[in-house]
């Protein structure tokens, strides 16, 4: 009988000392054939033409802050994001609707004014 | 003999490779042409290489003294549901990048950059399909009308257009396509002489989209009144050329800004009006009255009259000018108290239907107050009178004019008169005044950094500024009042400014103004706007954008802030 508490003691520290493993899943994000970027980083717009708003890929080389600017024809800034974004992709929305009826050019840039991307867009009248 | 022709052949194949097509831009009128011609330019796609675009962008660009847009239309008879779209723009002309070829338009595209050049005009042209965007069809005509290069500072018309830039690609695969210009500028070779029946007006007036201001010209008849004759937009060098004029009879020629008065009640003026009363001109007015007596008799003074007739928004109806009389302007503190109340958005309702609460500021609410006069009786004090009467005859066949607008004290948005505009008597009785609501025609520029952020489920908007010597400030922003609702500013301008926020139907106007000129606005974050989402966002990219911001220093010069 002392054997078998001796043995079950042993067991239960045995237990007790195993370490529980978790397995940590990186969360993904899916992102649509039509805003894959094959390059390390760069930005993406669904589509030229815009009503509201236009889906954007922003495909950052590490986590960190950036800057998504909004630019009019001459380049003034006429609205801009500053931005919490982890790497890789990164689906973000683009609202045009506090913007003038106009085409864009809209910037990915890091803190340090670095341009990562940039592209046109059309506002449907 | 042969090796030099293989060498050739081999160098010529060398240079074209790598083209995958190109843009052509052409005139289909035979020449040559005259002044008051119309002329049709249209632009299509030339394949080289066997490219499948489904997207063809590109930007050109047309001398607006030269050639006047009549209109335009897509034709793309073999893509009928493509989506199209044409955004134009005043005033700003295209500089190529250095070290590449300016007829190479996709390596230009992103590259080069446009600059601010009252005489031409940028359109951008984009073309979407699902099918292949077919090569060889008419994608645009643009109708133009050949204007007289005497006076506009262009001996020839050698590149009255231009290609700028294009990016083609099939969206499909992500292909760009090299594309090259197939006439980078197209020249219309010599052109003859107009007419003298061509009777040209030309309005200054220092706004980029000159094209908003309508004309008309009025026969001024005594015996059966005024009748219009001729009526339309000035052209993007705001001017217009007009025929069938009478010699020897007297017209009347004027301009407005155009709203919108579909429904009456409700009319609709355009948004850039709220740009023109802003707080450089509302901290002149106060630096004016700073040196008028109560009586407003007036020890203050303005650089040129015209600044005062602008400044007189409180104006009675019995000071207005009678005929044969001079156009008395009275400056008091009520007209820069008012100034105040309408930046801080406290003016009473405007009762569009009996007109109760009508202040005429050049601005959204109350619409455009047009000033238009002969150049040289602009502002004149001594003007007794009708100033835009012109009569045309052989020899007078142009006719230069100056616009301006009412509210508009530091004439932003107006032309600048010839001259100070005082009469002698009231120029000699100016020596020795104290303190002048002088200021700078040319502003000064400071970096500004201004961006919006999700933080904590609110969007937080910051205005970081390090400019010192500022007594005021103004901000107009427009946010998506669909996704956003505002909340509230916080000010940290100082303790003694008066601070303002006013928001209304998506607008938001904010800002600080030392009335004596004499505290100046806090550096580090002197505001930081909230709004609450009114749905789930993961970000604020467009939800706020920024129309005019600016300051004004103690010395009345304007600041204008570029946003980094």
């Amino acid at each position: 009988m002392r054997k078998v508490i001796i043995g079950l003691m042993f067991l239960g520290m045995l237990v007790a000392c195993t370490q529980d493993e978790y397995i940590v899943y990186e969360p993904f994000t899916i992102v649509p054939e039509s805003l894959e970027i094959v390059e390390p980083v760069g930005l993406k717009l669904e589509n030229t033409f815009v009503s509201d708003k236009v889906s954007v890929n922003v495909k950052l080389p590490s986590d960190g802050t950036y800057r998504l600017k909004i630019k009019d024809i001459i380049g003034n800034l006429v609205s801009q994001e500053k931005l919490s974004a982890k790497e890789g992709d990164n689906i973000l929305s683009i609202y045009t609707t506090s913007l003038e009826k106009s085409s864009y050019t809209v910037e990915l840039q890091t803190e340090d004014g670095i341009l990562l991307g940039s592209s046109v867009f059309v506002m449907i009248n | 003999m042969k090796n030099l022709l293989t060498m050739l052949l081999i160098m010529v194949t060398s240079i074209s490779f790598g083209q995958d097509l190109r843009i052509d831009h052409s005139v289909t009128n035979p020449a040559p042409y005259a002044v008051g011609d119309t002329i049709t330019i249209k632009f299509n796609t030339i394949d080289l290489n066997g490219s499948v675009p489904t997207l063809v962008q590109f930007d050109y660009e047309y001398n607006n003294k030269l050639l006047e847009k009549i209109d335009h239309t897509f034709s793309l008879p073999n893509n009928s549901s493509a989506m199209t779209s044409l955004n134009h723009w005043d005033g700003y002309k295209w500089t190529p990048i250095g070290g590449i070829n300016p007829s190479n338009l996709s390596d230009q595209y992103q590259q080069g950059s446009y600059s601010t050049n009252a005489d031409f005009s940028v359109e951008r042209i984009t073309v979407q399909d699902g099918i292949t965007i077919a090569h060889s069809q008419t994608i645009l005509v643009v109708r133009f009308r050949v204007k007289d290069k005497i006076n506009s500072g262009y001996s020839d018309y050698s590149q009255s257009t231009s290609l700028n830039w294009a990016n083609v690609k099939d969206n499909s695969t992500n292909t760009v396509y090299s594309t090259w210009a197939m006439t980078k500028n197209v020249d219309l070779g010599d052109v003859g002489g107009g007419t003298l029946n061509a009777v040209t007006f030309r309005v200054d007036t220092p706004i980029s989209n000159k094209t908003s201001y309508k004309y008309s010209i009025d026969e001024v008849n005594n015996t059966n009144g005024n009748q219009t004759v001729q009526t339309g937009n000035l052209d993007a060098s705001g001017e217009v050329v007009v025929s069938g004029l009478v010699d020897g009879t007297q017209y009347r020629f004027y301009t407005y800004v155009e709203s919108d008065f579909t429904d009456p009640q409700n009319p609709v003026h355009p948004t850039w009006l709220d740009d023109v009363v802003t707080i450089s001109d509302v901290y002149l007015v106060f630096n004016y009255m700073s040196s008028t007596d109560i009586d407003g008799n007036g020890t203050g003074t303005f650089d040129y009259y015209i600044q005062k007739q602008f400044a007189d928004i409180t104006q009675l109806q019995s000071e207005l000018p009678q005929e044969g009389q001079p156009w008395v302007a009275n400056v008091n503190d009520n007209d820069s108290y008012v100034f105040l109340s309408y930046l801080a958005g406290t003016l009473p309702t405007y009762n569009n239907q009996n007109g109760d609460g009508f202040y005429p500021i050049t601005s959204t609410k109350y619409g455009s107050m047009n000033y238009t006069m002969l150049a040289d009786k602009y502002g004149m004090q001594t003007i007794t009178s009708d100033p835009s009467l012109f009569i045309p005859s052989p020899t007078s066949t142009v006719f230069n004019f100056k616009a301006g607008l009412n509210g508009d004290v530091d004439l932003s948005h107006s032309a600048t008169p010839l001259t100070s505009g005082y009469d002698n008597v009231s120029k000699s009785a100016r020596n020795g005044k104290v303190k002048s609501a002088s200021f700078q025609k040319t502003p000064e520029t400071s970096n500004l950094d201004i961006s919006t952020q999700l933080v904590g489920g609110n969007v937080i908007m910051e205005i970081n500024t390090t400019k010192t010597g500022m007594a005021g400030a103004q901000f107009n922003l427009t946010y998506d009042s669909n996704i956003l609702e505002f909340s509230e500013v916080i000010f940290d301008t100082g303790n003694e400014m008066t601070n303002f926020a006013n928001s209304k139907d998506g607008k938001l106007f904010i800002g600080s103004l030392d009335l004596n000129g004499e505290k100046t606005v806090k550096i580090g974050t002197p505001y930081k706007v909230i709004f609450t989402p009114k749905e789930t966002i993961t970000n604020t990219a467009g939800l706020v954008s920024f129309g005019v911001k600016e300051g004004v220093k103690t010395d009345g010069t304007k600041v204008k802030f570029n946003i980094q």
